[in-house]
């Protein structure tokens, strides 16, 4: 021996493994279309979004409260096109209405037409406090005459009407004349076929839209309002429910995210505020905040001065104190959220090829918290409405000419025992809001995250 | 030894916070432009005058230091307009206000806590038949009314249409005078109360312990009311802190519905007249108040349940 050490080389039998081996060559196989089919999933895979569809679908109330809520959508964005009045017009004739009821000079107009008229221009019913027909040359076509005339005085608190069947087809009646259904004296406007140069054309009008929800003390329609209202109020609960997911979201991933010593100093921040009894401070917020922003819009040309100045003092402020204390609740959810989800694999794997906190939290830790993001935000937006209601109410959120559920509110509080129904509509439309969002907040809660519910 | 550390360490938190609602308010309020006595008539000089006989010239900083030195003392300053020269202490303590706005938050607690507790155990108790469903539409409704809604709707019907209870309540002084208020201000803190305890209930039924109960043969009632219940009650205790906060917030409109010379009006009216030493002296008492509520609480939450390890709870 020379000392060396040697192995003996393993050889293996395979034939008598191979023998073993229950595949045989022809297993191997491609194979055919029949069997492929076998394969084939029964049912579409289905994505978590339709998961909780399909979750949200089956909860009656919380789909009977979505519907509802998209019929006021409807009724706050798409109803303004469809009636006749601005929620800022006053018509002076027709002020402190009840529901559905129409002023003497609206009457008038109704009667006019109903016994035959083809159609009125009574300056009474027109928006405006000293609406007028000036003198001069008119014409009005109808059914495809022509009737032309010329109006020696201006015409101011009368009626100008049309009866094309009649022998003299168009005369004036002034207000005070007018009784019961009638006017006692009429003035005939003498009329020709052909308008003379310059003539304007007068639009008449051969009905009057009915004041759905009466009117206010200083003739504005109601129901113009409300929708406006509405309209305003769901803005401010969702633009604030925004303002918050923002902040929130960024504030408590971060500090989630972060850990140890800088989390424990962001969240000691977030209890002092969540301890700050924030109601007082919103109501100073809101005489604090005005002046400056006034000044701010005055002076300032910025797009940004001169949107938000659209917007008013009063909403902005509003906002502003959103951004200032309302989103600790979200940033601690948040939080939560991030701090079991940071230990997942799949943050490891990211951090280990490279990817940098802000890619982490951007990328994987955010949309994996998107239920929480999602129910938060919108239960976020009942309580905004629900606090913008409450600081108009007390005179301090959304002022004059601009209204919003809880101004209109506000403003009926003084009259109300005389006339209910003003606060009664803007009333039930702000609890019908509140009241569907909070249930398909609700709904939503269970169908993103079904380990929640009860 | 470790729930003295935690009293102390909730104590120092309470203070901390209460520093900087003072300080928050004092410094928005003085970041109000003008001077509280800007008036038509005032010539720059009376202003002067004014400000510097109540100190108002002096830095900002400097002001609240002052107060604050005072405010341990037990002086909270006079109120510029709305008393001109009375002390705050007087304005809020001896005239009646905080008496009659206590009167009235406490009972609407009493009122949500002893009629929303029950709802919810009714509710828990028949679940999923018609008296659960009345009564969930009812609480859920009650949630989404805004106060000032509630208010005037029972104003309509109870005062004006029935004639049964009066349309003011001025200072409390019949006993039918208290009925609105305090309902208006129970009635969405109720809602809420039997939300929570119906869901905790419900949470609580389904544990083990409960099936014990009901393999050794007791009786449904007994495992409701002495099992079920007891921990049911632990949200509802957490509760109370916001419930505090709600009806302070919500006796600044029902006051004004009611007309009730209660310490709510007087804020929002000072706040309106910028009255710095009342604004500064009601918020501070209002967020006292809330805060120390939030105390007891915290405490209470912990005495309840040995299980909670509060100190461990924070991080």
């Amino acid at each position: 021996m020379d000392g060396k050490k040697t192995f003996q080389v393993f050889h293996t039998d395979t034939d008598s493994i191979l023998s073993q081996n229950p595949y045989q060559n022809e297993d191997f196989s491609p194979a055919s279309a029949d069997e492929k089919k076998s394969m084939v999933h029964m049912h579409k895979s289905i994505s978590y979004w339709q998961d909780a569809w399909r979750r949200f679908r089956k909860n009656p109330v919380s789909m009977g409260a979505l519907i509802v809520f998209f019929v006021i959508l409807l009724y706050s964005y798409v109803g303004p096109y469809f009636i006749e009045y601005s929620y800022e017009e006053q018509y002076r004739s027709a002020q402190k209405l009840g529901p559905m009821q129409y002023s003497e000079m609206e009457q008038m107009v109704r009667d006019l037409v109903a016994k035959g008229a083809d159609g009125v221009y009574a300056t009474s019913v027109k928006s405006g406090s000293l609406t007028a027909i000036k003198k001069g040359d008119w014409y009005i076509e109808h059914k495809g005459k022509t009737y032309a005339f010329n109006l020696e005085k201006t015409l101011e608190k009368g009626t100008l009407v049309l009866d094309a069947d009649a022998a003299d087809p168009v005369y004036i009646g002034k207000d005070k004349d007018y009784e019961n259904g009638a006017f006692t004296e009429v003035t005939v406007v003498e009329t020709t076929d052909t308008p003379a140069e310059g003539a304007q054309r007068l639009e008449l009008s051969d009905s009057v839209f009915p004041h759905f929800f009466g009117t206010d003390s200083q003739g504005r329609d109601l129901m113009a309002r409300c929708m406006y209202g509405a309209r305003v109020s769901i803005l401010i609960g969702i633009v604030a429910a925004l303002i918050v997911l923002v902040i929130g979201a960024i504030y408590g991933s971060v500090s989630g995210f972060a850990g140890g010593k800088v989390d424990a100093v962001m969240m000691r921040i977030v209890d002092l505020i969540y301890s700050v009894p924030d109601v007082l401070i919103v109501l100073l917020l809101q005489v604090v905040l005005k002046e400056p922003l006034q000044l701010w819009f005055d002076s300032s040309s910025s797009p940004i001065a001169k949107a938000l100045s659209t917007l008013g003092v009063g909403i902005v402020s509003i906002f502003i104190t959103f951004a200032l204390l309302y989103w600790v609740g979200m940033a601690r959810i948040i939080r939560g959220q991030v701090l079991q989800l940071k230990e997942q694999e799949y943050v490891t794997a990211a951090t280990v090829l490279g990817a940098s906190s802000s890619r982490i939290i951007r990328k994987h830790l955010l949309p994996n918290c998107v239920g929480q993001l999602i129910i938060q935000t919108c239960l976020q937006i009942p309580s905004a409405i629900f606090l913008e209601s409450f600081l108009s109410y007390l005179g301090l959120g959304v002022s004059a000419p601009m209204a919003s559920l809880g101004s209109l509110c506000s403003d009926a509080k003084e009259t109300f025992l005389l006339f209910p129904y003003r606060l009664l509509f803007p009333a039930i439309l702000l609890s019908l809001i509140v009241l569907t969002l909070n249930l398909v907040g609700d709904g939503l809660r269970d169908a993103l995250d079904p380990r929640l519910k009860n | 030894m470790e729930m003295l550390l935690y009293t102390l360490r909730r104590i120092g938190i309470s203070i901390m916070t209460l520093l900087l609602v003072a300080a928050i308010t004092f410094f928005l309020m003085n970041a109000i432009p003008g001077s509280p006595f800007m008036t038509e008539k005032s010539t720059p000089e009376q202003i002067a005058m004014a400000n510097a006989k109540y100190g108002l010239d002096k830095p900002v900083i400097v002001q609240f230091g002052n107060y604050l030195k005072n405010l341990v003392k037990g002086d909270m300053g006079v109120s510029l307009k709305m008393q001109e020269g009375t002390a705050v202490t007087k304005i809020l303590f001896s005239q009646g206000k905080f008496t009659l706005s206590i009167k009235l938050g406490l009972l609407a607690l009493l009122v949500a806590v002893m009629l929303g507790v029950p709802i919810g155990v009714i509710q828990a108790y028949y679940r999923g038949g018609w008296a659960d469903n009345i009564l969930r539409v009812v609480t859920t409704l009650g949630i989404a009314m805004p106060s000032f809604v509630v208010a005037t709707l029972m104003l309509f019907e109870f005062a004006v249409a029935l004639g049964w209870l009066p349309v003011q309540s001025n200072s409390l002084e019949t006993v039918a005078s208290y009925v609105m208020p305090v309902l208006t201000l129970a009635l969405n803190p109720l809602c809420r109360i039997a939300k929570l305890t119906r869901t905790s209930m419900l949470d609580s039924i389904s544990q083990d312990y409960i099936r014990t109960a009901r393999a050794k043969g007791l009786k449904t009632k007994i495992i409701l009311f002495k099992h079920a219940l007891r921990n049911s009650l632990i949200p509802v205790i957490t509760y109370l802190g916001p419930l505090t906060a709600g009806i302070i917030t919500g006796a600044l409109v029902v006051e004004q519905i009611y007309h009730i010379p209660g310490l709510g009006n007087y804020f929002v009216t000072s706040i309106l007249n910028r009255d710095y030493p009342i604004i500064m002296g009601t918020t501070l008492l209002l967020a006292a108040l809330i805060i120390f509520m939030n105390f007891i609480v915290d405490i209470a939450y912990k005495l309840v349940d040995p299980r909670i390890n509060i100190i461990k709870k924070g991080n």
